[in-house]
């Protein structure tokens, strides 16, 4: 069967109604803020059983390990005292959070939902980008999406051998259960004027959490509570937080913070409640520590990573930093403290000087740069004025961790929509695609 | 040995009435290796909302409160004993994180030249740290409203100036050049009216507390309400409220020899 040239819905149509439900995300451009739609295509991406079945595997496994590092580093830190990583990489990350030591989170999980980037190479091996640990967002996209196209053309689903996924609800539900610590589930969000409002309130509405604002709740003696409209309260067993470590809580991180919640800190420690994802993720989806995952692999779990990262290099070490000033002009660079696109340029880009420019930066900077082989990763048909045209896209897969750590048979392909380009963020103008994984014959 | 009767009171009178205030003390000293506190009582005024308790990371005793009716004034007081046993703040080991530079103590080029032109000489961490502090008490003048709550380390090194804030931070910055866990401590010592700020070195086995202000290891006259990384990790004080409002803040502190 030719999947490629099943009917699916026509993707102007969905445009259209993602854009009338408000289906939109914000990017930051020169220190200002625009919402701007995220394109749908129309085109799905598929990914056969097999693929997905040694995918799962992978993630499964390296989320797994990415958890068992950060209670690691926020308690012992014994895989710096093992020597398998540097502590300069752990403490001088921005994402290290010291007021989060010595916290063991319900049921010892940090990273509940995780979402992981990959790009499938042209032999098809598929290599890990980037592990995103703190709020990844995007799951909703090829939910809705699917939503509309099987609204639209029914059929397409119902002959295809295509997994359900409408399971993410259920999955974000037991997850958000698994740790809850007594009392309601909510998801905080930073109000309607956050681009990704609609995100949130689609997943309260999926999972039956109760979306709220920060004012609506409050701690008293270590317990968060929702204040309800009689003046009663009610007590919170899990936060799914849409706000990012550093506004969660006023009285230990930004003090400016005008979306936290004063001492929701404190009833986290007291273990009367979760917070999903928890404070101090940052620190493992830092690109630093990117580049030892797999032997935190290793390390934790005494396996082999099933997944490859792509080929990384530290200039850190002297012998990579030779490597990379070298071959500089062939190497993908990253600034690790920079998300969203905005950090990573291309070496085949860049003019003599810049290279020369970019080498003593390195140099002197070499805790703040990684470098890596670019992957040649396979182009998608996409549509563009009713004509295809072929364009880079990656993966971004969601990993679930509750009872056991599942991968939702899913995911939000994205997608450059300029030629040649590299780089698939929606904050650099990208566009989406539903991922279709294949049920097995 | 000395006993020591301690007081201590922060007064924060609004310029208008606030509502919403939530906030979280660290002026509740504990027992570590050096001083054993008896029977700390703080008491908090207006007595509205919840009031409870609570740890953070470094260690700190926590008083956290809400008091969502309006009110114009704040304060908080703190009255016990201390018995302080010798001039060590207490052994055990210290975490890995208090090697590593904030925000705040990042060293830029004046410190790091300043470093270099004051390298230690002796091969222990505390005299290491003595002469780092000594260089330090040198270089500086201690001069009041120069510098604030925010000012950083390197800040207030290219002014070679400040207050204790800005010696211990200095200070935290130069030991951490030379990967040195240390941290920042604010306490009450017997002969200031509010509350002082020194540093702890760790050398791999027990916390000894240095004041870089007075260039001295703090005696038996020094109590710690709090530590952390830095100023900014254990605030005494930290509370935010919804009003428009402007605050004057009064200190008072009193250790009396028993
Ligand atoms: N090694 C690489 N080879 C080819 N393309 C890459 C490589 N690394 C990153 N890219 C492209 O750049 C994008 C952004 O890189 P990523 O590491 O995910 O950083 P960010 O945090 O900015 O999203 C990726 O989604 C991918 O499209
Ligand atoms: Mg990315």
């Amino acid at each position: 069967m030719n999947y490629m040239n099943t009917p699916v819905a026509d993707a102007k149509a969905v445009n259209e109604l993602l854009a009338r439900y408000g289906v939109k995300f914000g990017i930051y451009k020169n220190g200002t803020f625009n919402e701007q739609l995220f394109p749908f295509d129309a085109i799905p991406r598929i990914i056969s059983a097999e693929d997905f079945s040694a995918m799962e595997k992978g993630l499964v496994q390296r989320v797994d390990a990415l958890n068992l590092f950060l209670k690691d580093i926020y308690s012992d830190g014994k895989i710096i005292k093992d020597g398998i990583i540097p502590e300069v990489f752990v403490y001088i990350s921005k994402g290290y959070l010291a007021p989060c030591a010595e916290i063991t989170p319900p049921k010892g999980i940090y990273s509940h939902i995780s979402g992981i980037d990959l790009v499938q190479a042209q032999d098809g091996t598929w290599y890990i980008l980037e592990d995103n640990l703190r709020i990844p967002s995007g799951a909703s996209y090829p939910l809705i999406a699917r939503e509309l196209c099987r609204m639209a053309s029914p059929g397409a689903f119902e002959n295809n051998r295509i997994a359900d996924n409408r399971n993410y609800a259920s999955l974000l539900r037991s997850t958000m259960d698994h740790v809850n610590c007594g009392g309601i589930n909510v998801i905080l969000t930073p109000g309607r004027y956050n681009a990704a409002y609609f995100e949130h309130s689609y997943f309260a509405e999926k999972t039956g959490a109760i979306l709220v604002q920060n004012s609506d709740l409050f701690v008293e003696n270590n317990i968060l509570y929702m204040k309800d409209y009689q003046g009663g309260k009610t007590r919170v067993g899990a936060v799914y937080r849409r706000i990012s470590d550093e506004y969660l809580d006023p009285m230990t991180f930004l003090p400016e913070s005008l979306i936290g919640v004063p001492h929701i800190m404190d009833a986290y420690r007291a273990g009367n409640v979760a917070i999903i994802n928890a404070p101090g993720n940052g620190v493992a989806d830092d690109k630093g520590i990117y580049y030892f995952v797999p032997k935190m692999i290793k390390y934790y779990l005494g396996e082999e990573p099933v997944l490859k990262n792509a080929p990384t290099y530290l200039p850190f070490y002297e012998e990579d930093r030779k490597y990379v000033l070298d071959n500089l002009e062939k190497l993908v660079i990253k600034d690790v403290s920079e998300a969203g696109g905005y950090g990573v340029v291309f070496g085949r880009d860049m003019t003599k000087e810049q290279l020369s420019d970019w080498r003593r930066l390195i140099t002197e900077q070499s805790r703040r740069f990684i470098a890596q082989e670019i992957i040649d990763f396979i182009d998608l048909d996409v549509m563009e004025n009713d004509r295809t045209v072929l364009r880079k896209a990656d993966l971004r897969a969601f990993v679930l961790s509750g009872e056991k750590t599942q991968v939702w048979a899913s995911g939000l392909t994205r997608f450059s929509r300029k030629a040649n380009s590299f780089v698939v963020n929606s904050s650099q103008g990208g566009g989406f695609k539903d991922t279709w994984v294949l049920l097995p014959e | 040995m000395k006993r020591l009767r301690f007081e201590y009171e922060t007064k924060l009178e609004f310029s208008q009435c606030v509502t919403g205030h939530s906030f979280t003390l660290r002026c509740t000293p504990f027992s570590d290796g050096r001083q054993t506190i008896s029977e700390p009582v703080c008491e908090i005024s207006p007595k509205l909302g919840e009031v409870w308790r609570s740890r953070d990371s470094f260690g700190n005793i926590l008083i956290c409160g809400r008091m969502d009716e309006p009110h114009k004034d704040f304060s908080f007081k703190v009255s016990g004993e201390a018995q302080i046993v010798n001039s060590c703040g207490g052994s055990g080991a210290a975490a890995a994180f208090y090697g590593f530079q904030t925000p705040l103590t990042f060293p830029g080029e004046k410190i790091l030249s300043f470093y270099e032109r004051n390298k230690p000489s002796a091969a222990d961490v505390l005299s290491r740290a003595e002469e780092l502090s000594a260089s330090l008490y040198e270089h500086m003048t201690y001069i009041r409203g120069v510098t604030g709550t925010e000012t950083t380390a390197e800040q207030a090194m290219e002014m070679h100036s400040g207050v204790c804030q800005d010696y211990a931070h200095i200070l935290l910055s130069l030991l951490r050049i030379e990967g040195i866990r240390c941290r920042y401590v604010s306490g009450l010592a017997f002969e200031f009216g509010e509350t002082h700020a020194w540093v702890e070195v760790h050398d791999g086995v027990r916390w000894t507390g240095i004041d870089p202000t007075h260039n001295r290891l703090i005696g038996d006259r020094y109590i710690k309400l709090c530590h952390g990384r830095d100023y900014a990790d254990c605030p005494i004080e930290r509370g935010i409220y919804i009003g428009n409002a402007g605050s004057i803040q009064t200190v008072s502190s009193r250790i009396t020899e028993i």
